[in-house]
């Protein structure tokens, strides 16, 4: 199917002796806006980490079921392959403590690209693409780390594009940023599901009706429901979800 | 009010706990120093840095310490090409890729390593290390108290010090350092050496220099396995005389007051120096990495 990035069947999480996600199964629609959301602990960043499989690193960590990307089995392809196409920007800005260009070339630097002249127009495109080529096109050279927190939160997005990939996943990308850096961000989102599959987990309701097309609600690691936001937003199915939405839980 | 008279004797005692120590720290450096330099009446310090023969107890006794310092240099450079490879493989390994088993039983390890007395270190060098540079090198050992022997003994020494200096300069890299290179697709050995490493850098120095620090003062091992010989070693397996072994070996039959008396302060002195400036070193480096 064109239209389905990830097919999940029967997901289940662990770690250790703890059961965070359990028997997730859907589709996530390709190259639109999915907003994860739900009350804290319930699993949002776990089922994120599981989608580019960051949470191999974690020596208790235990999955069962099925993810497949564009019809592939990522539990069990090269995580190296799978993080290519699934690229990620976490809460806190986490520029590298080197030179802008530096952190927009990391990415394709490791995957082999030699070619300074590709190297210059793979920073400039995704600089632009994530709105900062403006701000920082004269100073490409300075360290990433006299940016601002907003410029640093874009420059790791710019720096997860610099891969090209299929997907993105945000883990509450805007919660330590004023604002007006958080509008920008939200607009780039927006900007970008054109080409991209955007997965963002927040913590702000507003937002993710602000920017969503798609909304997940998860509750203590069961995917409560899944539906268009405007759907769950004017007739939620679950109970729980009307309650969320409500603000009873946050 | 009460607690403001106890706050003031605290400090007053801190005050003069340390004012306690710095005057015996530069007392030391006095008395040292003021011992030291009277060898510069009987001998040029040109002769006495640059010149290789010590034979401070002949009749027309000679008080050069360069063949002395080649001694010092040549064990700790050596011990530094096997110490530091070894070291960072362990603290690599220690710090990415062990499990918490492994990870606990290679510490324990360590800590039984660190634990090891020098002089029973230096016996077992001795005994069965000399022995087996001789049966094992024939053609280049002459003597089984050598270069060799006494760099593989103090690697022992240092490793345990160094590894977790290093381990703990990788540990301190924040962790979405790491998380962001991973999730761009690098593997772990790119992620080590092009994010971990460069990050972990000037804590990385540090270990160097203070493991350095530590192996040009040891004393008790190169006494016992560096041969003794004052000679500029032209090889790894020649016998040498460094410079702590000089004043350890000599220091108990000089005569108070002579040449040669204020020749070993002197080399006090070059001792005390060099771990000077290396400690200096390394407290700029910490120093910078806190900005
Ligand atoms: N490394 C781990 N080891 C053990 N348990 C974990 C680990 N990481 C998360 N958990 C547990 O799994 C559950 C889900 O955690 P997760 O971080 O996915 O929640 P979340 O929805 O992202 O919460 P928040 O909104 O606070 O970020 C929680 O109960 C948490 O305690
Ligand atoms: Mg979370």
């Amino acid at each position: 199917m064109e239209d389905t990035i990830f097919v999940i069947d029967e997901l289940n999480v662990f770690y250790g002796e703890k059961h965070a996600l359990k028997d997730v199964t859907c589709e996530i629609p390709r190259r639109k806006v999915t907003a994860v959301v739900g009350p804290s602990g319930c699993g949002k960043s776990t089922f994120l980490r599981v989608l580019n499989r960051m949470n191999d690193l974690i020596p208790t960590y235990r999955h069962t079921g099925s993810i497949k990307l564009l019809g592939k089995e990522t539990l069990t392809m090269d995580a190296v392959s799978l993080r290519k196409q699934v690229g990620m920007v976490f809460q806190k800005p986490n520029p590298f403590p080197k030179t802008i260009q530096d952190n927009v070339t990391y990415g394709p630097r490791i995957h082999g690209v030699k070619n300074r002249q590709r190297l210059k127009e793979i920073a400039e495109r995704s600089l632009k693409q994530a709105a900062l080529w403006d701000e920082v096109k004269d100073e490409l050279k300075k360290n990433a780390l006299n940016l601002s927190g907003g410029q640093q939160q874009r420059l790791c997005i710019a720096r997860a594009l610099s891969v090209e990939p299929e997907v993105l996943l945000l883990d509450e990308p805007t919660s330590a940023l004023d604002p007006i850096a958080t509008q920008k961000i939200e607009k780039l989102i927006e900007e970008l599901s054109e080409r991209y599959t955007i997965i963002i987990v927040t913590h702000n309701l507003q937002q993710a009706l602000r920017i969503s097309d798609y909304l997940m609600f998860f509750y203590v690691g069961e995917l409560v429901e899944f539906d268009t936001t405007e759907k769950i937003t004017t007739n939620p199915s679950d109970p729980r979800t009307s309650d969320y939405l409500r603000g009873i839980f946050s | 009010m009460r607690r403001k008279r106890v706050e003031l004797s605290a400090k007053v005692l801190v005050t003069f706990a340390a004012l306690l120590t710095s005057i015996i720290v530069f007392g030391i450096f006095y008395f040292l120093i003021s011992d030291g330099v009277r060898v510069f009446g009987r001998v040029s310090p040109k002769d006495f840095l640059f010149s290789a023969r010590w034979y401070p107890t002949y009749e027309d006794a000679e008080f050069g310490i360069l063949a002395l310092l080649a001694g010092t240099l040549s064990v700790t450079g050596l011990t530094l090409v096997i110490a530091i490879p070894l070291g960072f493989v362990c603290a690599i390994f220690l710090a990415e890729f062990s499990g918490r088993k492994s990870h606990d039983a290679i510490k324990y390890i360590f800590e039984l390593m660190a634990g090891i007395p020098s002089v029973v270190l230096g016996s077992f060098g001795l005994k069965y290390v000399s022995r087996w540079l001789m049966e094992h090198f024939p053609l280049h050992v002459w003597t089984g108290l050598n270069v060799m022997n006494a760099s593989l003994m103090l690697s022992i020494l240092a490793m345990p010090y160094f590894v977790t200096l290093v381990e703990d300069a990788l540990r301190a890299v924040p962790r979405d350092q790491k998380e962001a290179s991973l999730a761009l697709g690098a593997n772990m050995t790119g992620t080590i050496f092009r994010i971990l490493l460069p990050q972990a850098r000037s804590g990385i120095l540090n270990a160097i220099i203070l493991g350095t620090n530590r192996v040009i003062g040891e004393t008790m091992v190169v006494l016992m396995v560096a041969g003794g010989a004052t000679m500029v070693p032209s090889t790894i397996f020649d016998p040498v005389r460094p410079l702590t072994s000089a004043i350890a070996g000599e220091m108990g039959e000089v005569e108070l007051g002579s040449t040669h008396y204020f020749a070993l302060f002197m080399i006090g002195v070059v001792l005390l120096a060099i771990s000077t400036v290396f400690t200096l070193i390394a407290m700029k480096l910490k120093r910078s990495k806190g900005k």
